[in-house]
Protein backbone atom coordinates (compact mmCIF):
# COMPACT_ATOMS: atom_id res chain seq x y z
CA UNK A 1 0.00 0.00 0.00
CA UNK A 2 1.42 3.44 -1.24
CA UNK A 3 0.00 6.07 0.60
CA UNK A 4 1.38 8.76 -2.24
CA UNK A 5 5.07 9.67 -2.18
CA UNK A 6 5.48 10.22 1.72
CA UNK A 7 3.53 7.50 3.28
CA UNK A 8 3.50 4.02 3.21
CA UNK A 9 0.91 2.20 4.27
CA UNK A 10 0.59 -1.66 5.99
CA UNK A 11 -1.93 -3.89 6.13
CA UNK A 12 -2.47 -7.20 8.99
CA UNK A 13 -5.33 -9.21 9.90
CA UNK A 14 -6.31 -10.00 13.12
CA UNK A 15 -9.68 -12.33 12.79
CA UNK A 16 -12.07 -8.93 12.09
CA UNK A 17 -9.95 -6.84 13.11
CA UNK A 18 -7.81 -4.69 10.85
CA UNK A 19 -4.72 -3.05 11.72
CA UNK A 20 -3.38 -0.65 9.22
CA UNK A 21 -0.09 1.16 9.77
CA UNK A 22 1.27 4.81 8.37
CA UNK A 23 5.27 4.98 7.69
CA UNK A 24 5.96 8.11 6.93
CA UNK A 25 4.24 11.79 6.57
CA UNK A 26 0.54 12.58 6.57
CA UNK A 27 -0.06 16.12 4.98
CA UNK A 28 -2.20 17.87 2.96
CA UNK A 29 -0.56 16.79 -0.21
CA UNK A 30 -1.13 12.98 0.83
CA UNK A 31 -3.58 13.41 3.01
CA UNK A 32 -6.80 12.35 0.75
CA UNK A 33 -4.75 9.32 -0.61
CA UNK A 34 -4.08 8.14 2.48
CA UNK A 35 -7.44 8.37 3.65
CA UNK A 36 -8.90 6.55 0.58
CA UNK A 37 -5.85 3.60 0.93
CA UNK A 38 -7.55 3.28 4.51
CA UNK A 39 -10.89 3.02 3.08
CA UNK A 40 -9.83 1.04 0.41
CA UNK A 41 -8.37 -1.43 3.46
CA UNK A 42 -11.13 -2.13 4.99
CA UNK A 43 -14.14 -4.65 4.16
CA UNK A 44 -17.75 -4.24 5.38
CA UNK A 45 -16.71 -7.94 7.15
CA UNK A 46 -14.28 -6.34 9.35
CA UNK A 47 -15.64 -5.50 12.79
CA UNK A 48 -13.17 -2.91 14.02
CA UNK A 49 -10.05 -1.44 12.24
CA UNK A 50 -7.16 -0.45 14.42
CA UNK A 51 -4.87 2.48 13.05
CA UNK A 52 -1.24 2.41 14.37
CA UNK A 53 0.77 5.34 13.81
CA UNK A 54 3.84 4.31 16.13
CA UNK A 55 6.12 4.60 12.72
CA UNK A 56 4.21 8.16 11.39
CA UNK A 57 7.12 10.34 11.62
CA UNK A 58 4.65 13.56 10.85
CA UNK A 59 0.64 14.48 11.03
CA UNK A 60 -0.73 17.97 10.47
CA UNK A 61 -3.99 19.72 10.91
CA UNK A 62 -4.89 17.90 7.48
CA UNK A 63 -3.82 14.73 9.10
CA UNK A 64 -5.90 15.48 12.50
CA UNK A 65 -9.12 16.18 10.34
CA UNK A 66 -8.53 12.51 8.55
CA UNK A 67 -8.32 10.54 11.77
CA UNK A 68 -11.79 12.37 12.97
CA UNK A 69 -13.64 12.15 9.72
CA UNK A 70 -12.34 8.20 9.95
CA UNK A 71 -13.62 7.49 12.83
CA UNK A 72 -17.27 9.41 12.73
CA UNK A 73 -17.94 7.51 9.35
CA UNK A 74 -16.53 3.87 10.78
CA UNK A 75 -18.70 4.83 13.54
CA UNK A 76 -21.73 5.40 11.51
CA UNK A 77 -21.42 2.02 9.39
CA UNK A 78 -20.83 0.29 13.02
CA UNK A 79 -17.51 -0.57 12.88
CA UNK A 80 -15.16 0.17 15.81
CA UNK A 81 -12.07 2.70 15.41
CA UNK A 82 -8.91 2.53 17.83
CA UNK A 83 -5.85 4.88 17.27
CA UNK A 84 -2.82 3.89 18.36
CA UNK A 85 -0.50 7.07 19.29
CA UNK A 86 3.05 5.96 21.05
CA UNK A 87 3.11 7.32 24.43
CA UNK A 88 5.75 9.64 24.68
CA UNK A 89 6.52 11.98 21.40
CA UNK A 90 5.14 14.71 19.65
CA UNK A 91 2.04 12.53 17.63
CA UNK A 92 0.84 12.20 21.20
CA UNK A 93 0.89 15.68 22.29
CA UNK A 94 -0.76 16.72 19.24
CA UNK A 95 -3.63 13.99 19.36
CA UNK A 96 -4.04 15.34 22.81
CA UNK A 97 -4.14 18.80 22.33
CA UNK A 98 -6.95 18.02 19.93
CA UNK A 99 -8.61 15.49 22.47
CA UNK A 100 -8.86 12.93 19.93
CA UNK A 101 -9.45 10.53 22.62
CA UNK A 102 -12.85 11.92 23.45
CA UNK A 103 -13.87 11.01 19.53
CA UNK A 104 -12.25 7.15 19.86
CA UNK A 105 -10.22 5.31 21.60
CA UNK A 106 -6.78 6.22 22.01
CA UNK A 107 -3.99 3.36 23.17
CA UNK A 108 -0.47 2.91 22.91
CA UNK A 109 0.11 -0.07 20.86
CA UNK A 110 -1.76 -2.37 18.91
CA UNK A 111 -1.73 -4.67 21.43
CA UNK A 112 -3.45 -2.77 23.96
CA UNK A 113 -6.25 -2.32 21.05
CA UNK A 114 -6.54 -5.68 20.13
CA UNK A 115 -7.15 -6.33 24.18
CA UNK A 116 -9.77 -3.69 24.24
CA UNK A 117 -11.61 -5.21 21.61
CA UNK A 118 -11.80 -8.18 23.16
CA UNK A 119 -12.47 -6.70 26.60
CA UNK A 120 -15.71 -5.05 24.08
CA UNK A 121 -16.13 -8.00 22.81
CA UNK A 122 -16.39 -10.62 25.51
CA UNK A 123 -18.44 -8.12 27.39
CA UNK A 124 -21.33 -8.24 24.66
CA UNK B 1 14.09 29.58 1.05
CA UNK B 2 11.65 30.26 -1.36
CA UNK B 3 9.51 27.37 -2.74
CA UNK B 4 5.78 27.81 -4.42
CA UNK B 5 3.02 27.79 -2.87
CA UNK B 6 1.51 24.42 -3.30
CA UNK B 7 0.89 21.62 -1.06
CA UNK B 8 3.64 19.44 -2.96
CA UNK B 9 6.84 22.09 -1.52
CA UNK B 10 5.66 21.31 2.37
CA UNK B 11 7.67 17.84 2.54
CA UNK B 12 10.75 20.35 1.06
CA UNK B 13 10.19 23.13 3.56
CA UNK B 14 9.69 20.69 6.49
CA UNK B 15 13.19 19.14 5.74
CA UNK B 16 14.79 22.24 5.15
CA UNK B 17 13.80 23.73 8.61
CA UNK B 18 14.54 20.74 10.33
CA UNK B 19 17.73 20.53 8.72
CA UNK B 20 18.63 23.99 9.35
CA UNK B 21 17.39 23.82 13.33
CA UNK B 22 19.73 20.70 13.79
CA UNK B 23 22.67 23.02 12.80
CA UNK B 24 21.62 25.45 15.07
CA UNK B 25 21.80 22.51 17.80
CA UNK B 26 18.00 23.18 18.66
CA UNK B 27 16.96 19.69 20.70
CA UNK B 28 14.85 17.22 18.51
CA UNK B 29 11.52 17.54 20.51
CA UNK B 30 11.42 21.53 19.78
CA UNK B 31 12.59 21.09 16.38
CA UNK B 32 9.50 19.46 15.83
CA UNK B 33 7.68 21.53 17.17
CA UNK B 34 9.25 24.14 15.27
CA UNK B 35 8.75 22.46 12.03
CA UNK B 36 5.49 21.61 12.99
CA UNK B 37 4.39 25.15 13.50
CA UNK B 38 6.26 26.19 10.19
CA UNK B 39 4.10 23.72 8.39
CA UNK B 40 0.96 24.98 9.25
CA UNK B 41 1.85 28.37 8.54
CA UNK B 42 3.20 27.13 5.07
CA UNK B 43 0.10 25.41 4.72
CA UNK B 44 -2.16 28.03 4.86
CA UNK B 45 -0.52 29.80 2.33
CA UNK B 46 -0.30 27.62 0.47
CA UNK B 47 -4.05 26.92 0.51
CA UNK B 48 -5.39 30.58 0.89
CA UNK B 49 -3.16 32.68 -0.54
CA UNK B 50 -2.94 32.50 -4.05
CA UNK B 51 -6.38 32.03 -6.45
CA UNK B 52 -6.23 28.72 -8.19
CA UNK B 53 -4.74 30.29 -11.07
CA UNK B 54 -2.08 31.91 -10.11
CA UNK B 55 1.55 30.33 -8.93
CA UNK B 56 2.54 32.23 -6.07
CA UNK B 57 5.55 31.83 -3.66
CA UNK B 58 6.30 31.25 -0.61
CA UNK B 59 9.36 32.62 1.51
CA UNK B 60 10.83 31.00 4.46
CA UNK B 61 13.22 32.73 6.91
CA UNK B 62 14.56 31.47 10.00
CA UNK B 63 16.72 33.34 12.30
CA UNK B 64 18.39 32.64 15.86
CA UNK B 65 17.75 35.93 17.97
CA UNK B 66 18.88 35.91 21.72
CA UNK B 67 18.09 32.07 22.70
CA UNK B 68 14.77 32.38 20.49
CA UNK B 69 14.24 30.71 16.98
CA UNK B 70 12.59 32.85 14.82
CA UNK B 71 10.35 32.31 11.78
CA UNK B 72 8.24 34.23 9.22
CA UNK B 73 6.30 32.65 6.42
CA UNK B 74 5.59 35.41 3.55
CA UNK B 75 3.36 35.15 1.24
CA UNK B 76 2.07 38.01 -1.22
CA UNK B 77 -1.27 36.76 -2.21
CA UNK B 78 -4.20 37.83 -0.20
CA UNK B 79 -6.01 35.18 1.94
CA UNK B 80 -9.08 33.53 1.04
CA UNK B 81 -10.93 32.81 4.75
CA UNK B 82 -11.03 29.70 5.79
CA UNK B 83 -14.01 27.22 5.35
CA UNK B 84 -14.57 23.55 6.67
CA UNK B 85 -14.22 21.51 10.02
CA UNK B 86 -10.77 21.73 9.19
CA UNK B 87 -10.56 25.50 10.08
CA UNK B 88 -7.85 27.05 12.85
CA UNK B 89 -6.31 23.65 13.69
CA UNK B 90 -3.00 24.94 12.22
CA UNK B 91 -2.82 28.38 13.92
CA UNK B 92 -3.98 26.34 17.24
CA UNK B 93 -0.78 24.18 16.44
CA UNK B 94 1.26 27.60 15.77
CA UNK B 95 -0.20 28.88 18.82
CA UNK B 96 0.34 25.82 20.63
CA UNK B 97 4.06 25.17 19.77
CA UNK B 98 5.23 28.38 19.54
CA UNK B 99 5.91 31.85 22.40
CA UNK B 100 4.01 34.06 20.66
CA UNK B 101 2.26 34.37 16.70
CA UNK B 102 1.76 37.07 14.82
CA UNK B 103 0.06 37.55 11.40
CA UNK B 104 0.25 40.92 9.94
CA UNK B 105 -1.40 41.63 6.41
CA UNK B 106 -0.26 44.72 3.99
CA UNK B 107 -1.02 45.20 0.47
CA UNK B 108 2.43 43.12 -0.07
CA UNK B 109 1.01 40.31 1.32
CA UNK B 110 0.43 37.86 4.61
CA UNK B 111 3.35 37.47 7.13
CA UNK B 112 3.12 34.84 9.86
CA UNK B 113 5.86 35.91 12.28
CA UNK B 114 6.82 33.00 15.29
CA UNK B 115 9.16 33.15 17.96
CA UNK B 116 10.38 30.41 20.74
CA UNK B 117 12.71 30.56 23.11
CA UNK B 118 15.04 27.15 23.17
CA UNK B 119 17.70 25.30 24.45
CA UNK B 120 21.02 24.67 22.14
CA UNK B 121 22.99 21.75 22.76
CA UNK B 122 20.34 19.04 24.09
CA UNK B 123 19.34 16.17 22.11
CA UNK B 124 21.53 17.81 18.96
Amino acid sequence: MNGGELARLTRVTHGTTVIVGIEGDVDNSNADAVRDEIDGSLSNLAFALILDLSQTRYLDSAGIQLLLDLGERLRGRGQQFLLCVPPRGPLRLTVTLFELQRAFPVTGSPEEALAQIDAVGASE
Amino acid sequence: MTTPAAPSALVRIRRAVDSWLADQRIGREAGWEIVAACHEACANAAEHAYPPSLSGSIAIEGRLENGRVVMSVHDRGRWRPSRGRNRGRGFTLMEHFMDKVDIERSEDGTTIRMERTVDRGEGA
